[in-house]
């Protein structure tokens, strides 16, 4: 499929989008949701994963180092230091790094324990008193934002992107099958996904396209028939989505999962959102990019 | 953001039991106060009417003073369907940037964290924001990925807020009117979620349905009492708000300094009573929502009042049920 975008020239985009990254990489080697802004994890490591072999990523690395926690976990900011979904983000960078270290194996292990509060006895014994609002089976936990709140379909994906990809995965196989489960669970009746409610009071919800892209990387190696709804969902997703976020996740999980897709960058230059450019950066290179791959089916 | 010694922040006793939930002791009936919450309701056919008049009337008529603030208008921007009105429309919000620059203020900025969604950009593009609004780009502020700072709150020592915010000296909290199916109503109080920063909380702010939604409503008005309310009910939703339910012409507009005596008279507007909705039933340390207390300016609301349609599990709420 072509997408309604006009036809621009890639190496250049991609060229200023490099440079867009680099100039606006902060003093201390992180970056900000914007330029000029406080560095933050979430940028900082899509930045590093698009620049991974440059210095500028190493220089990313030093400083994200510093961000772990005693507990395993990586915290959101300098000055935001409670436990983070971004762990799962880390470790995919530092998986495309080739970093398994003791760091990685107890962010490892962070994630591998971390549950959905909504499978905790305390909220079941809570639910159980209420009117059922929201079709969801709540014995399948995913992974949440924070540690202590639900599970949601951003969280999850990326942690099981993470848990996937580690060399460990074959012991993390139940987690790993479980947060499929929540997925599968979550999906919307379109066959895409939202933040992580597929119907309430009755009515079903649509899905999202940056949501859609996420839990189809995560979900890679799935049998096909069991994704073909949501491939198609990606596809329709792909031709009418304005966001370039969601057209740079969508991007990367066609292309991780095969699917033909003629997209185009929506303009020359980026925007001003850091992310942005550093997953335009990674889902439009000519070649595929590789630090999303999940290269085994584990379940 | 400055704090100032109004009559909301003076009245803030009962307010130490919120968090705790101690909510529900509807002190408005009790004492007459000295002096009535202004409401303005105006009538607005579309919004390719004169918007700018109707707001300036009603702004005027609630006695507001922007000159040399800096104002944050706070939109309800969430997502975007074509077919329904889920979103505070566009050139209403450009008719209240231009209006609060008329009247002097410092500096007008737009500033909204969507709860669902991770590119605010995207949506205020889907949702007709950067065409609609001059110098968009240059004056949006994504809440949910700024620079924060904490404050005490939410039983927290430290919980995370926009820098954009906090600097600012007013809120304008430039509501949908909707039905809600978990706080029934989602007005100008309500709309205030999306103050909370994804980039901490997450999206969705999953954080504040464990404080409680209604807790976590008043806290937010509670860390915030500068703000002023103007709700967009021109066009709004019944049924199965704030994503799903159906567009209904409401012609209206509702403002005041007031959040609670607002969205009360938003309630009523909506045939929902308003002593049925647990966030302003908690709400009597923040403002007023009793008729008594309230002094309705603008035009008669008798003739915008319409029963917005509810859902099943919410028919209890209907004025008069």
């Amino acid at each position: 499929m072509t997408t309604e975008t006009p036809q621009i020239d890639l190496a250049t985009a991609l060229s200023i989008r490099h440079a867009h990254l680099v100039r606006f990489q902060n003093a201390d080697g992180g970056w900000g949701y914007f330029p000029g802004k406080a560095s933050w994890l979430e940028p900082t490591a899509y930045a590093a994963l698009a620049l991974h072999q440059e210095e500028a990523g190493q220089r990313a690395l030093k400083l994200l180092a510093g961000w772990q926690r005693p507990d395993g976990a990586w915290q959101a900011s300098a000055q935001v230091k409670d436990a983070y979904w971004g762990t799962a983000l880390m470790l995919t960078l530092y998986r495309a790094i080739g970093r398994q270290d003791e760091s990685y194996a107890r962010g490892l292990d962070w994630l591998a324990r971390t549950t959905g509060a909504e499978g905790s006895l305390t909220v079941r014994i809570v639910e159980r008193f209420r009117a059922k609002v929201v079709d969801q089976d709540d014995s399948v936990r995913g992974w949440p934002w924070r540690p202590g709140n639900s599970s949601w379909v951003e969280p999850t994906s990326h942690a099981l992107v993470a848990l996937k990809q580690s060399p460990r995965a074959a012991a993390f196989v139940a987690r790993i099958q479980e947060g499929e489960g929540y997925l599968m669970d979550r999906r919307c009746p379109d066959g895409g996904w939202n933040y992580g409610n597929k119907r309430v009071y009755n009515t079903d919800m649509v899905s999202f396209p940056e949501t859609t892209a996420l839990a189809l990387i995560a979900l890679q190696g799935r049998a096909p028939a069991e994704l073909r709804l949501s491939l198609d969902r990606a596809l329709a997703h792909a031709k009418s989505t304005k966001s370039p976020m969601a057209r740079a996740w969508l991007a990367i999980a066609l292309k991780l999962h095969g699917v033909p897709l003629d997209m185009r960058l929506a303009g020359l230059s980026p925007g001003r959102d850091i992310s942005i450019a550093a997953l335009e950066y990674m889902a439009f290179q000519p070649e595929a990019n590789k630090v999303f791959l999940v290269e085994k089916r584990h379940t | 953001m400055s704090l100032k010694i109004d009559r909301r922040s003076a009245i803030p006793l009962i307010g130490l039991g919120v968090m705790s939930g101690v909510v529900g002791h509807n002190m408005k009936s009790e004492s007459v106060p000295a002096v009535l919450s202004p409401v303005a309701v105006m009538g607005a056919k579309n919004y390719t009417t004169d918007l700018l008049d109707i707001l300036y009337r009603g702004v005027m008529t609630c006695g507001l003073n922007v000159v040399g603030k800096r104002v944050l208008l706070k939109p309800n921007l969430v997502e975007f369907d074509p077919q329904r009105p889920i979103n505070t429309d566009p050139r209403f919000v450009a008719a209240a940037v231009e209006l609060f620059r008329k009247l002097g203020a410092a500096e007008v900025r737009i500033g909204e964290g969507p709860g669902h969604r991770r590119d605010s950009w995207g949506v205020a593009e889907e949702a007709g924001y950067r065409d609609a609004i001059p110098d968009f780009d240059k004056i949006f502020v994504d809440l949910n990925r700024d620079d924060v700072a904490a404050v005490k709150g939410f039983n927290e020592p430290e919980f995370f807020f926009s820098k954009s915010l906090l600097q600012a000296d007013l809120v304008v909290s430039l509501a949908k009117m909707k039905t809600h199916h978990w706080a029934g109503v989602t007005l100008s109080m309500k709309n205030l979620f999306g103050l909370v920063p994804g980039c901490v909380y997450g999206w969705p702010k999953n954080i504040l349905h464990y404080k409680g939604i209604d807790p976590s409503i008043l806290e937010l008005n509670r860390l915030f009492p500068n703000t002023f309310a103007i709700v967009d009910g021109i066009t709004a939703m019944e049924g199965n708000g704030p994503i799903q339910g159906t567009g209904l012409h409401a012609g209206v507009v509702v403002m005041g300094n007031d959040v609670v005596a607002v969205d009360a008279t938003c309630c009523r507007l909506m045939k929902i009573d308003p002593d049925k909705i647990g966030h302003i039933i908690g709400a009597s340390h923040l403002g007023y929502s009793a008729v008594t207390h309230i002094e309705q300016r603008g035009e008669n609301l008798a003739q915008f009042t319409k029963a917005f349609g509810l859902i099943k599990e919410f028919d209890h709420l209907r004025l008069d049920a």
